[in-house]
This record gives C-alpha cells, structure tokens and sequence, in this order.
C-alpha cells in the first residue's frame, strides 16, 4: 500500500510541477536505438551492453550508477559520490579493466578504477565484455572488461545538449555537450560540474546511544572537461584526437561509530587524458591504432587538527604512455583473423611525505593477440585466439582462447556460445613495491574461466531478447592485502588463495507497444558463487566460503512506458546478503551486510520545438526509503529527490 | 506482452527463490555474565570495518561468549579494539580508530558512557579512583581523565623537538618507584617518565629503536621490548631488543638484541610471580629475568599458526595465545598451563589483542 501511494505520489507531484512551470525549459533526448549486429570478432564471445536509453537518462550520473542499475556487475561504493570499484562474477576491483577507446584507465599502482570518476555524459556507447571475452581486447580481466566509446555524430554538424541538475543534499549538477563543425571535421566539447554537501541524515546504530545523526565532512566536488575532435577521410577512414581534463576534491568521512577528535580526511584526484586514434573501416580490413598518454595525481590527506597532527600526506603520480595497433581482416567469407599489438609504459612515484616513505617504479608491458575466426557453417562459427605478454621483463608466450557459436535449429532465433580461456593478471605495482608490505616476490594470479551462453532474440514485431550464461573460472595466486603474517604493523601483500568462481548471468530486454505509447523493460540477474579452496589450517572455516563483499545473488529491473512527450519509468535493484568474515560468519550480531532493494521512479516530459527540445525529469530514489549499507558502518542515502532541466539544440 | 510479463516474473521469482535459499542467522542470546572466573578478550576486528567485539571466556567452565557487548546493548563497539582493562568497578575498552574509550558494567556489560574525543587512543593506567592517563599513538600527549565521571580533566604534553610532530607517540604504561614509565613507540625511541601527582614528565630513558612493551618484574626492574623498526622503510633495519632499566636511577642496565629477522617482536609479559618473562617474537619465548642471553628455542612454537597476542592470568600463571588465522574470521585462543601444556582451546572475535582477566 505504501510503495502504490508513494508512486502516485511520484508520479502526481511530477506531473503537477510539470504542468506549473517546467514547460519552457525541458529537451528532448533523442531516442538511440541499438541494433544488436554482429561485429567482427564476436564469435562466442560473452558481450552485452547498457540498454541505449539508460545512457540517455543516466547522463546526470557517473559511470558506477549506470553500471550498478543496468549491468550485472556488483558496484562497491564507499557512498554517494565515493570511491566505488566493480566486481565482475565475483572478482576483485583489479580484475574489471576499464577500457576508454581502447585505453586501459585502470590505475597501474593499484590496478582498479575508480568508476565514480567518470561521467557518464562523456560517454557515447559503452559495453561489457564477459570473463575471458575480454581477451580479445586486453589481458588481467579476470572477471571482465568494461569498454566505453566517444564518437561524434555525422549526421548533424551543430548540436548541444545542456543539462542542470538539482538533487537532494544540495547537491548541483551542470553537463553540457557541444558539437560543432561542418563536412568532414567535427569538434565535440563536454562539459561536467558535481558538487554536493551530501550531509546525508541516517540512522546511527554505530553508537550508543542510539539515534538519528547526519554524515558530516562527505561534501565533494568534481569538474571535468572533455575536448574531441574528429576528421574523416575518404574511405571510411578517421582520425581522432581527445583531451580529458578532470579533477575531484572529495571530504572522506568517518565511520558511524567515530566518536573521537575531529579529523581533516580528504582526497583529491586529477587526472590528464590525451588520445590519437585512427580507424579504418574498409569491408575487408579494419585497422585501429591509437596511442595515449594517462596522468592521474592523487593526493590523500589526513590529519587530526586539533594538534596539527598529519597522519598521512600521501601524494602519487601515476603516468602511463599506451600504444596499441589492430588489424582485422575478412580473408574469405568464412575466415577473419585479427591480430592486435600493444605496448605501454607506466611510471609511478608515490611519497607519504608525513612518513616519510613512497616509492617510484616503472614498468613496460606489451603484448600481441592473434585471433582467428571460422565460420565453419552458416550455423556453427569458432574462434582461436592467443596473447602472449611481456611485462617487468617476463615473457608469457601462451594465454590462449578458444570457443564456438552454433545456431540452434529452431524457428527463432537461438544461439548457444561458449568459451574458454586461460586468463592471468599481473600485480599492480603497489602489490610489488609499496612500502611497507609491497611484495616483490608476488607471483601472477592466473587461471582458468569458460562461460556458456544461450541467447534468444524474437522476430516478431516486438522486440525482446534475452540470454543466460553460465560461467565458471577457476583463479590461483589470487593476491589480497592482510596483517604481516610475521606479525608486524602493517598490512602486507601475498599470493594466498585459489579461489573459485561460478555462477549464472540472466538478461533481459524487451520493447514493444502498448496503449499507444512504447513500454520497454529490461533486467539482469547474477547468481554469484566465489568461493575461497585454499585455507589450509583445520581450524581455517574460510575454505569453500563466499568471499567477503560479494553477494550472491543480485539483479535489476527497470520498466519504461512512453506516451507522447512522456516518459515514465520505475527501476529496482537487489544486493543480496554479503559476508564480511572470510568464514561467513553470521549471527544477529555479527557484521553481516543485509540483503537490500534500493527501488525509484521517474517522470520525464519533452517540448519540443523547431531546432530545439526541452526535457525535464524528476525522480525519486531509494522510494521506499531503505535503510542499508554497500560498506560495513558506511551510511546510504535515503530517499531523496532529483529534478532535472535539459536542452538540445539540432541545427 | 505475454513474453514480457513473463520475463519480469522469471526474474522476480529466480531472485525470490534463491534468496530464501540463503542461510538463517545464528541468534546470539545476551547472557549476564555475573560472577563468573574468566578472561575478558577484545577483539581488534578489522581496521576501518567497525567489528571490534568483546568476548569471556569462563576458566571454570571452559565456555566462550561471544559479542557480549553487543549483545547486551545492540550497538557494536566501534573500530580497532586496541586494549581492555578495568579498575575493579567498570570495563574499558579502548577503540583505536573510533576515537574513544567505551565502558561497560563488567557483570551485566551494560553500556555506562564513554570518553571521547581522542586521536588514537591505545592503553590505559590508571593512577587513583579519580585520574588515569590514556596513551595515544599520534597525539603527542597523554590524556588525563577522571574514571568516576568519565571527564578528561588534561593532558600531559610530550613534546619531542621534531618538526611536524605532535610530540611523542605513547604506547605501555607501566608503574615503579613511584613514577610512571611508559613506551614512546612509532618511530620513537624514548621512555618517557611522569610524576602521577604533578603529571608532569620528570625523565626520560633512551632505549633501542620504537620501545613497544613495558612490564615490571619481581626486582621492580622494568623490561622494554623494542621491536627494531622491522622492515624499516629506511631500509637500515635495527634487531629488536629486550632493554631492562633501573626505575630509580632511569638508567639502561642491559640490551639483550634479538638476532631474528624474520619474525616480528611483538609482545611481553610477565610470569605472575614476575621471575620470568614470556615474548611473542613468532612463537613464544620464555627467558627468566636473570637470564644474560635470549633463548634460541621457544617455549611455544607457533606451527603454522599465527600468533597475534598473547595474555597471562597474573592469578593462575596460564598463558593464553590468539592465532588470528587468516585476520578475516573469527580466531582461535590457546590456553595453556603455566607449564605450556594447552588445556582448551575456543574461538573468539576477528583478531582478538588484549586481555583482562577477570579473576574472583
């Protein structure tokens, strides 16, 4: 009763602040359409991609919301606007590669992405690759790849889309996309402001007594510029340039149960991207070259000050020179081979300067991808595929891949694809060198993974598809950071578990009409089973258990009805149970993260006029105001609300 | 529409289905401790998860409860779980990273406040039913409070000259001749000494690299183990050492140096009768205080266990030692005799640190 009078609630007061005064400064979002086509290369290959309208009404947002509601990777968020890192089938935050038009964003220090550190309005087209899926395109996904794209549109010379953002937690946002250019050029400007006091009220259980309290010191700030320019030669050719300026100052605040001196925590990022690209897209030959250059510096900053004392003053630089040339060819009809080098250089310096301590190190690693591609018939496809890699001066001749695709014979159409891969990932080079607990003698963790997949696709006149996938890796020397096994202070680096990952991946999309307007639905479901095979003690209870911070079972839902100018739509997702003791220890009152739906609603109206669409949106999030954490003694937003004015000017 | 109606329910039911599938909870039952001969454990839990757990362990019936404090008061205690003592009427439990010191009732563990507002809080001495000091890992000061009433009533500033320091880290507490000694450890290489009716800082006894424990003995010597900066950053590691000083004339009577380099220094205690002493270094060693040289055998080998702290029932003289197993579940406790034979053996909390024996 309460979730039905909640969402006519949402849906009323929208209306009705619609109607008021909304009506002259909305935008229409232009409805992109994906057509699933076969690319070349997919060959039973695991690959699936964001539904093309969450793009479209996630561009306010960063790229872990997007992920979190639309895919079914498992976003760990520290909190709004934190720190939050992808765990893909079950793995560590190391093992998801973020991967931006064929640049590796992963940090070569700690081998994760920080994926509340990219805005979505930077994106054009992003997609998943599944476990060893990701060989094709690069090395050390253990769990996956995730792949994001900018491409300018041709179809238009001028085009810009303003959006502004008022949220709850007087949190502003203001995006702005800007295309200009004419014939064969085009310049695409974006533009990215998130602030936020985000003092969140919560439910304190951290401290006693008990009660009502409000995150203090969580304020943050992000800004980012992205400046792209495109030229397009005669035959399909084209050659890209991309500068990406960002910079994040976030406040980090305590746990719930802090109750001491005041503190000063905070962390800034800035990062520098600048990228060439070439791409030929001839029938027979594609090429892809692009070399890039990364900088990130991140400065960590805590202190206690009412002694003015500097606990940590922790600057790194990390600079990262990427190289990667691809060439694919259709030998015959039936035959394609790729084969893709790659060569990078990493430098990092890192310096604690209240502790005096850090390190520099730098690293070069290359590899070359051969893959091969057979149609065998017109219903059975295979694919071959093997990297070899280099890094800190070892070789690794063999990483192979191998896997099929068979058109099932019946009326619709059914395919069944699988794979499988050895697969390995590198340490990151805090793992080999940080100081103290950097372990220099830490070997690769390296395994096997292999998924199954049977996917479906109508073709009727509604569109619906779906696709479920098993999957299975199996990961040794897996690398996790704990206490000195020789009892000292501090937190050291080991090859300590074999770890086993199975599971089922299920999705959804459908689209199709319904009392005139288009209803749309899609949904993902995981079934994650990770578990640790190694502990060897009798008394160890952590072999064969989940590890920790990673739920079994999670999935999304998302329903859209447009009518005309309107749009509604309701969206719910699930984070199942997630341990956090190695050996699933679970009483009352033990540190057990509790299973949660986090559910919301919108409404979205369009004018649109000449050359120019007005949009607004408002929405509700977590509607049913659930209480919960993604982190132990990390507080959750509320429900809370969310109005957004958009513009998009079309010459 | 049929199809999708069906997909939505698929999904629901799937996700509904497997999520009765998961595990009920095991109830924890609040059980008043009363009278009972035991050990209070605090467990450390991990660092920046906010777990750190109390747990008793009953001598007489060999029986363990766990989460006995929240338990009781259905809040957790906070972070880091550094050290427990009590002053006969109530419990203290110290929370490194929580910023405070949480107090209990020792027999129903009742939640009876708290001090707050510290740095770094590590260790508490108390000096009369009206002032004890807390030691602090960054705040450069001791903070003196008011066991009655649970009011910091001032601090002890311990400034050490250094630019960009708050002044000395402080770490163990011990009492002789009068005067408090205790250990200046992280990065430091000082005892400091402190007149209890002035708390002012009277001494100082420089000693071998970050001076960790101190424990006084049956001569009223103090003993001071320093654990060498293991591994230092600076790459010029320094052995650990034993250091035992005179507290009447704060001087260094001996430096026994540890010539380990694998294992790391780090506990002490004392026999209850106070003739030897017992060193967590990797395994247990036991040396007796007239000993000139440090034994080449432990007295308990750890196995392939990990040792992360060790207690002695000043009482019976039985030696309990926690193998933390992999730091990420709850841990095993080891009692043994005053002879070193293990008598039981029961799990605890995630990385249980100190000790405080509860003996009627």
């Amino acid at each position: 009763m309460r979730l039905i009078f909640l969402i006519i609630l949402c849906f009323g007061w929208s209306t009705e602040v619609l109607s008021q005064g909304l009506r002259d400064t909305t935008i229409r979002i232009e409805e992109v359409h994906v057509v699933a086509k076969r690319l070349p290369g997919d060959i039973g290959l695991s690959r699936s991609r964001p539904d093309s309208m969450a793009l479209v009404s996630s561009m306010t947002v960063q790229l872990s919301d997007l992920l979190a509601g639309y895919s079914p990777i498992f976003i760990k968020s520290y909190g709004n606007g934190s720190v939050a890192t992808a765990s893909f089938r079950g793995t560590a935050a190391s093992h998801t590669q973020l991967i931006w038009n064929g640049i590796n964003l992963n940090s070569p220090m700690r081998g994760s992405a920080d994926l509340s550190l990219m805005p979505v309005i930077f994106i054009d087209d992003a997609w998943l690759l599944h476990g060893g899926s990701s060989m094709t395109e690069t090395s050390g996904s253990l769990g996956g790849s995730i792949h994001l794209a900018n491409k300018p549109d041709w179809s238009t010379g001028q085009n810009a889309t303003l959006m502004v953002e008022r949220a709850s937690f007087n949190t502003k946002r203001y995006m702005a996309k800007i295309q200009s250019g004419k014939g064969r050029f085009r310049s695409v400007t974006r533009l990215m402001s998130d602030r936020s006091d985000n003092n969140i009220p919560f439910y304190n259980a951290g401290v006693l007594p008990t009660r009502k309290d409000t995150l203090r010191d969580a304020d943050y700030l992000k800004w980012a510029g992205l400046q792209e320019f495109y030229i397009r030669m005669k035959d399909e050719k084209m050659v890209a340039a991309r500068f990406w300026l960002q910079e994040s100052d976030r406040n980090l605040p305590q746990l719930m149960s802090y109750e001491g001196a005041s503190r000063n925590e905070f962390q800034n990022d800035r990062q520098f991207r600048a990228q060439v690209e070439y791409r030929d897209f001839s029938k027979t030959r594609q090429v892809h070259g692009s070399s890039g250059f990364n900088r990130t510096r991140m400065h960590y900053f805590r202190e206690a000050p009412d002694i003015k004392y500097v606990n940590d003053d922790a600057v790194s630089i990390e600079q990262s020179w990427y190289n990667r040339f691809k060439i694919s060819m259709n030998i015959s009809e039936r035959w394609s081979l790729s084969s893709a080098a790659e060569m990078n250089y990493h430098r990092v310096e890192a310096e604690n300067r209240a502790r005096n301590n850090g390190y520099s190190h730098d690293r070069i690693e290359g590899g070359i991808t051969l893959h091969g591609q057979w149609q065998a018939t017109g219903k059975l496809g295979l694919f071959l595929l093997n990297r070899s890699e280099y890094y800190d001066r070892k070789w690794v001749p063999l990483v192979p891949s191998g896997g099929f695709e068979l058109q099932l014979p019946v009326r619709m159409p059914v395919m069944l694809k699988g794979n499988i891969s050895e697969n390995y990932h590198k340490p990151a080079l805090n793992d080999l060198y940080w100081m103290p607990g950097g372990n220099p003698m830490l070997k690769p963790e390296k395994g096997f993974t292999s998924d199954l997949s049977l996917a479906m696709e109508s073709n009727t006149k509604d569109v619906w598809k779906q696709e479920i996938t098993l999957f299975y890796s199996l990961i040794d020397n897996w690398i996790i950071w704990q206490p000195s096994a020789n009892g000292a202070w501090y937190w050291e680096a080991d090859n300590v578990k074999k770890v086993y990952s199975r599971g089922i991946e299920y999705h959804f999309s459908s689209r199709m009409n319904l009392g005139g307007g288009i209803l749309r639905a899609n949904g993902n479901y995981a079934y994650t089973r990770t578990t640790n095979e190694n502990a060897v003690p009798s008394v160890d209870q952590s072999r064969g258990k989940q590890l920790i911070y990673i739920p079994i079972n999670s999935g999304n839902l998302h329903l859209s009805w447009s009518y005309k100018p309107w749009t509604i739509r309701g969206e719910t997702s699930f984070t199942g149970r997630r341990y956090t003791q190695s050996s699933n220890e679970y009483t009352h009152f033990e540190n057990v993260l509790n299973p949660f739906w986090v559910t919301g609603c919108s409404a979205e109206r369009i004018f649109s006029f000449a050359h120019i669409d007005l949009t607004t949106r408002i929405k509700i999030h977590n509607l049913l105001d659930v209480n919960y954490q993604q982190i132990l003694w990390r507080p959750m937003p509320g429900r809370h609300y969310s109005l957004t004015l958009g513009m998009q000017w079309k010459n | 529409m049929e199809k999708l109606i069906r997909n939505i329910t698929g999904l629901i039911a799937m996700v509904f289905i497997l999520m009765s599938c998961e595990k009920e909870p095991v109830e924890t039952v609040y059980e008043e401790l009363g009278n009972r001969n035991g050990v209070f454990i605090s467990c450390e839990g991990n660092f920046m998860y906010g777990n750190a757990s109390l747990s008793f362990y009953d001598e007489d019936e060999k029986k363990v409860f766990n989460q006995v404090f929240y338990a009781r008061n259905r809040a957790p205690l906070g972070d880091v779980a550094h050290s427990i003592t009590s002053d006969g009427n109530k419990l203290y439990i110290v929370l490194n990273n929580s910023g405070k010191i949480v107090v209990a009732d020792p027999l129903s563990l009742e939640y009876k406040g708290a001090v707050k507002g510290l740095v770094s809080p590590r260790y508490i001495h108390f000096i009369s039913d009206t002032k004890a000091y807390i030691s602090d890992l960054y705040g450069g000061r001791i903070t003196v409070f008011d066991p009655s009433s649970l009011v910091v009533t001032g601090h002890i500033i311990l400034a050490d000259g250094k630019p960009l320091s708050a002044g000395h880290p402080t770490e163990t507490f011990a009492e002789a001749q009068g005067k408090v000694f205790v250990t200046c450890w992280a990065y430091d290489e000082y005892v400091m000494i402190i007149d209890p009716v002035t708390d002012t800082v009277v001494d100082s006894v420089k000693v071998p690299y970050q001076p960790k424990r101190i424990v006084k003995d049956s001569n009223d010597k103090l003993w001071v183990l320093t654990d060498g900066n293991f591994n230092s950053l600076e790459g010029n590691p320094e052995k650990p050492a034993l250091v035992r000083i005179d507290p009447a004339t704060h001087t260094v009577e001996m430096i026994l140096r540890w010539d380990i380099q694998k294992e790391y220094a780090g506990d002490l205690r004392t026999t209850p009768a106070g003739d030897s002493l017992y060193i967590m270094a990797g395994d247990i060693f036991k040396i007796p205080i007239n000993a000139r040289e440090l034994p080449n055998e432990p007295w308990i080998s750890s196995g392939s266990r990990r040792f992360f702290s060790m207690g002695v029932n000043s009482s019976s003289g039985e030696v309990y030692v926690a193998d933390a197993l992999d730091y990420m579940q709850n841990a095993m406790v080891y009692r043994h005799t005053s002879g070193g034979t293990v008598i039981d053996s029961f799990r605890v909390g995630v990385n249980p640190g100190d000790y405080y024996f509860n003996n009627h």
